[in-house]
Formats: structure tokens, C-alpha cells, sequence
């Protein structure tokens, strides 16, 4: 059998704080196919941008992730920086979710594009700014020619994040993370992102991960669904599967609590509480001071993330039976 | 029919911006609401929706007179309140409050839960004993789902959904007949989100209050509210009941804000027909010529750059400005 694009196995990511260590993400165990979209849905806090700027190699400094991240058959976790920046920006790419600060405002959008593809691929740069050039056309930026040469503050938000995408894109990586890309977008503008990366997935057969704590913007795009909550992996399957019968009491929970366009009035099912501080968590499983289904084991032995159908798996002592 | 409560009458709210054309600064208007009318009755729930820069919150601010209008009437129970002076105004205050978009910020972080929503009750009843201050703060508290027990804590020590409700509560205890909620929910995580959709939901039940629901959001407005304005760029381009609109818009930058909004289900989502606007919002400094969103409209033409389409009624209820509605 061969090996998955990304293998993620027992990452932990931990946190050294003044009030002691703060567990991130826990024991989280994914494996990314190529090509595949996999949506990593979550609140605030659940861990889902941690365990990928983790993969990343981009934690904070008083972060330490273990485990294993095995990337295209090798090990991403412990790599030095020079040899992980031959992987990042060629094969494995990300965009976040602020756009604004994530192009350098001191130099153009030319110079920032065309630097990659000099560093990366070796083009010279007549070369390499056709090439930048044809992508930021290809990402929808008006006029992209005369805009080729601007500094970033000369493009909207919208823009901002396309040239974003046009920069992850241009040494055609096998693995795109995007965090949050449009959740400092307005709708419409979200809208034409997210027809974007469905484009470009098709174009670039890349493998992308969407992660989101909107359950509408994974809705269109995923083909598989993670849900975190408090650090872990709780639930994971195939979209449709997941959204129309979630197995997770979290994941039932946070579809009740969404307020869907497409229906009227009524009241929401909200969930009690809020999700833990990680520094105090609740013995056992996460969720179950909040969780509608709770029983005795659900406090004393935290339920692992384990298969319960043909490719779906959920951590729930409910469906440990 | 009884008179509306709230009546605003070709609302303009302009700011001076300055900025340099050749050698000389120069002084630019920035209209940021520009005759904009709509009432609202007792109890009711208008939802205001449209993208940033849009005007929404400088609308609602304008009728609050936390910014100036520099034109139209706000007419509250049919006395226009941009003619009163500061004392006369003050003391209609207490008839409308306001919950901000930031929990946190829009609380000073040096006060105490409970001496931050007895505040209004000072201010409006100083002949209230301390004691009675305490009941009233306390059973406030216990119905916006805080615990009372917490009413000497700051606002640090709460989460940003209990924030929310403490915001909430300083707006309702002095019972106001008119409650506008700027963004209340956009800060939020969606299981928190859900809580506070509720609890103004059962509020505006409860007290009858009428709401002035302001958000980017579309699916929360569908969900709170009665009526639904759409503006853009300023202006209003869409007034009708909430069903109706989601029903059948007719401005087609209504149909493309609905049609944006992602649904959570794939089985739904993947199937909807999507209408993608072009381009992004122009910028309020220079305004396209005629109507507003013709740079971005599938169905504009000639006469859509030569005029701003008039808001007429297309029914009793129900307003669009678009030379191709209907």
C-alpha cells in the first residue's frame, strides 16, 4: 500500500506559558490523500490552526509539537529550518486568514511573487515574472498587468487574498493549508474565493485543506470533514456522511447551534457552556460537561478517535458499544 | 394603523475627509448614508444587512445620534429627535440602547459586572436606594442567563458570550422601548453565537421590545428578524418583510448577498445555483455614477449609468430601487 501525502500520527502540540503548559492539540491522527479537500472544522481554541502551522514547522517559539508528520515520505517534525524551506512554498503551502498582513507592505507584489520562483525553481526573472504574472491573471486580479507592479496596500481585500493564492500556488505544491481564507472577506467576496479554490483545485490537483469554524464554507468545497474540539480530533468522515448524520454529540451540537440561510425561524439548539480553558481541561472526554448525552465512564476515561463505520470514525464512548 | 415608533425620513450622514488634489488639501464628502427612510412599530425586528463600508452601522449611530446627521429626520414617537437640544435628547435616551459588536471592548474593564449595568439605573433613577439598584441589577442579570453570584467580577474573568450578555443586560435594564444590536454575534464562536441569538430572540418575545438588528450576516437576520433593509454604498436599494425578501428579492444585489452565503450542507450547498458577483465594492469616495452597484450587476446597462433608480413599491410592504426589478 502506498503512503498518504500527509501522514499526521499522535501529534501533540504543547505550549509553554507563564501559568504552565497549555496541551494545544492532542494525539491528533489524520491522513491526507492526494488531491483530496479535507475540511478542519472547530471553535476558537480547538486547536485546528495549531496542529497545521505544527505540520508547517511554524509554531510560536514557545510551542513543541511531537508525534509524527510524514509529508511525500518524510519527516516534517524536528527537520532544521534549511531543509524544511526546501519542502514549504514548493510543496507544501499555506495561506492565512489575514490577508492584509500576509503580503510584505515594503515590496511589490511582483517582487514577492517572482522571489519564489527564483528561490524555488531557479527561473531567471524574465522567466519567473511571466509566470508570476500569468497566475495572478489566473487568480482574478483585474488588470492583473498594471497591477503586477503595486505594493500591496494598492489591493483590496479580496485582491489580497487571491495574490496570496497565486503566491502558494506558483511552485504547483502537492499539499495547499488554508486557514480561515475567507473569514475577513465579506460574503460576496468570500463567495468568489471560494469558487476560486474549487477552480484551482481542479487545475492543480492539489491536496487542500480548508480549515474553518464556519460549517457553510466546508459544506461546498470538502470531501472529508474533521471536527476538533478542545485539542482533538473528535469526529471524521465523508462531508455528506458527517453533515447528515453526525455521530459525535459535539458535531450534533455545533450543526443544531448553526443558523442555516435556507430556513426560517425556530428556535436554535444552542450548547450549554463554552468550550474549555486548556489549562484546566475536564477529566475524560472534553465535552462532556456540555454534552446532552453524558454518562459516568464520559468523566473518567477520555474516548479515542476509532473507527465506527466504513470510513468514518468518532471519539465517543457512545459508540464504543 | 398606529403611528410607527420610529420613523426615519431621507437620512444623510456625510464625513468631511480631507485630501490632496494637485497642490491644496482639499475637502471631500463622504456620503455614508444618503437618504435612507424606514419605519419602525412597536415590538418589531428590521434587520439591517449589507457589506462593510456599506453604511449599516453609521445609520444606526445616526439615529442614536452618536454621530451627527447632516440631513432628513429621525422622528421617535413623532418628535424628531436631530432638533432637540442636549438636555431634551438626554432624557429620550433611556428609550433606545445600543449592544456593540466587541464584548470586551465595549466594556470599561475597570468596572464591575454589576456596577457596569447599574450604570443607566443611576443615571436615569438617582432617587433608587442602593438596594434596589442590587434587585434590579440582579434579576437582570438572571435573565440574560448570568449568574448573580458574579456581579462583582470584571469583565477579564468572563468569557466573550458572558460579555455579550453583560452588554445586553446594561442595554435592557432600563427597559427601553427600542433596542439596537450592532454586529452582536460576529465576534462569537457558533456554539456561543447560538446562546445569544436566543436569548435576544426570547428578550424582544418577553418585553416586546422593538429591534434594530444589524449584521453582515444573513442566515441571523432571516432568523431574527421581521423586516430586512438592504443597503449599498449608503443607500437603501431593498425593504420588505423578511420572507418575502428571501423568497424573492428583487435587486439583484440582494438575490447575489443570498446567494453568497454559504449553506452548512453539502447535499444543499452543492446543488444551489450560485451567483458570483465581480469585483469589489467601489469605494464610497467616488461613488459610481447612477446607481450604485452598476459596476457589479449582471442586468446593468445604459440607463443604470445615467440614473439612480428611485425606491418604488413593487407591493404594499415591499421596496426596490432597480430599473430592471420586476
Amino acid at each position: 500500500m502506498t503512503e498518504p501525502l500527509l501522514a499526521i500520527a499522535g501529534l501533540n502540540v504543547r505550549f509553554a506559558t507563564p501559568d504552565g503548559e497549555v496541551p494545544a492539540v492532542r494525539d491528533v491522527n489524520l491522513a491526507i490523500e492526494p488531491g483530496e479537500c479535507v475540511g478542519i472544522v472547530g471553535e476558537s481554541g480547538s486547536g485546528k490552526t495549531q496542529a497545521f502551522l505544527a505540520v508547517m514547522g511554524l509554531l510560536a517559539a514557545n510551542g513543541r509539537a511531537s508525534g509524527s508528520v510524514r509529508f511525500e515520505g518524510g519527516e516534517l517534525l524536528g527537520r532544521d529550518r534549511a531543509s524544511l524551506d526546501r519542502i514549504r512554498g514548493r510543496r507544501l503551502a499555506m495561506v492565512f486568514q489575514d490577508p492584509m498582513t500576509s503580503l510584505n507592505p515594503y515590496l511589490t507584489v511582483s517582487r514577492q511573487m517572482t522571489e519564489v520562483l527564483m528561490v524555488h525553481q531557479g527561473l531567471d526573472e524574465r522567466a519567473a515574472r511571466a509566470e508570476a504574472l500569468r497566475l495572478l491573471d489566473r487568480v482574478g486580479i483585474p488588470d492583473a498587468a498594471q497591477r503586477f507592479d503595486h505594493y500591496p496596500h494598492a489591493y483590496s481585500g479580496g485582491m489580497h487574498q487571491r495574490a496570496m493564492l497565486a503566491m502558494a500556488l506558483l511552485c504547483r505544491p502537492a499539499l495547499l493549508i488554508a486557514d480561515e481564507p475567507t473569514t475577513a472577506l465579506d460574503v460576496t467576496v468570500q463567495a468568489q474565493i471560494l469558487a476560486l479554490l474549487a477552480e484551482l483545485r481542479h487545475e492543480t490537483n492539489a491536496a487542500i485543506v480548508l480549515i474553518t469554524h464556519d460549517l457553510g464554507v466546508i459544506a461546498g468545497l470538502a470531501d472529508r470533514v474533521g471536527v476538533m474540539y478542545a485539542g482533538a480530533l473528535v469526529e471524521l468522515g465523508p462531508a455528506a456522511a458527517v453533515f447528515a448524520n453526525p455521530r459525535h454529540p459535539y458535531t450534533r451540537a455545533l450543526l443544531g447551534s448553526t443558523v442555516r440561510l435556507d430556513r426560517a425561524g425556530g428556535d436554535l439548539v444552542a450548547i450549554d457552556g463554552q468550550p474549555p480553558n486548556p489549562l484546566r481541561l475536564p477529566t475524560g472526554c472534553a465535552f462532556h460537561d456540555r454534552c446532552p448525552q453524558t454518562f459516568a465512564r464520559c468523566s473518567s476515561e477520555w474516548p479515542a478517535l476509532r473507527d465506527v463505520a466504513p470510513a468514518r470514525a468518532a471519539a465517543c464512548h457512545l459508540d464504543s458499544a | 394603523m398606529t403611528a410607527p415608533l420610529l420613523s426615519v425620513d431621507k437620512l444623510d450622514v456625510r464625513f468631511a475627509l480631507r485630501t490632496r488634489r494637485g497642490l491644496l488639501p482639499t475637502w471631500i464628502d463622504l456620503r455614508a448614508v444618503d437618504s435612507v427612510s424606514f419605519t419602525l412599530g412597536a415590538g418589531e425586528t428590521l434587520g439591517i444587512v449589507g457589506e462593510s463600508g456599506c453604511g449599516k452601522s453609521t445609520l444606526a449611530r445616526a439615529i442614536l445620534r452618536l454621530v451627527p446627521a447632516a440631513g432628513g429626520r429621525v422622528l421617535w414617537l413623532g418628535e424628531d429627535l436631530t432638533k432637540l437640544d442636549d438636555d431634551a435628547f438626554r432624557r429620550r435616551r433611556r428609550d433606545f440602547q445600543i449592544v456593540f459588536q466587541d464584548p470586551l471592548a465595549a466594556l470599561d474593564p475597570r468596572m464591575t459586572a454589576g456596577t457596569i449595568i447599574a450604570e443607566p439605573l443611576r443615571t436615569f433613577h438617582p432617587e433608587l436606594s442602593r438596594a434596589a439598584i442590587q434587585a434590579k441589577v440582579a434579576a437582570t442579570m438572571r435573565d440574560v442567563g448570568l449568574a448573580p453570584e458574579h456581579i462583582n467580577r470584571y469583565p477579564h474573568e468572563f468569557s466573550g458570550g458572558q460579555c455579550q450578555r453583560i452588554g445586553i443586560a446594561r442595554a435592557i435594564v432600563l427597559e427601553p422601548k427600542l433596542l439596537v444590536c450592532d454586529e452582536p454575534v460576529s465576534a462569537l464562536d457558533v456554539s456561543i453565537q447560538a446562546q445569544i441569538i436566543n436569548l435576544l430572540k426570547r428578550l424582544q418575545r418577553e418585553r416586546g421590545m422593538a429591534m434594530i438588528f444589524i449584521s453582515h450576516n444573513l442566515a441571523v437576520v432571516r432568523h431574527l428578524c421581521h423586516r430586512v433593509l438592504v443597503l449599498y454604498l449608503g443607500k437603501a436599494v431593498e425593504l420588505a418583510p423578511t420572507e418575502r425578501l428571501f423568497a424573492r428579492a428583487l435587486h439583484p444585489y440582494t438575490q447575489a448577498l443570498i446567494a453568497a452565503v454559504p449553506v452548512p450542507d453539502p447535499a444543499v450547498e452543492r446543488n444551489r445555483s450560485k451567483l458570483v458577483l465581480r469585483g469589489d465594492l467601489p469605494s464610497s469616495l467616488a461613488p459610481p455614477s447612477g446607481c450604485p452597484f452598476r459596476t457589479r450587476c449582471p442586468k446593468a446597462d445604459a440607463v443604470c449609468a445615467q440614473s439612480m433608480p428611485a425606491l418604488l413599491p413593487v407591493a404594499s410592504d415591499h421596496t426596490v430601487a432597480c430599473h430592471h426589478a420586476g
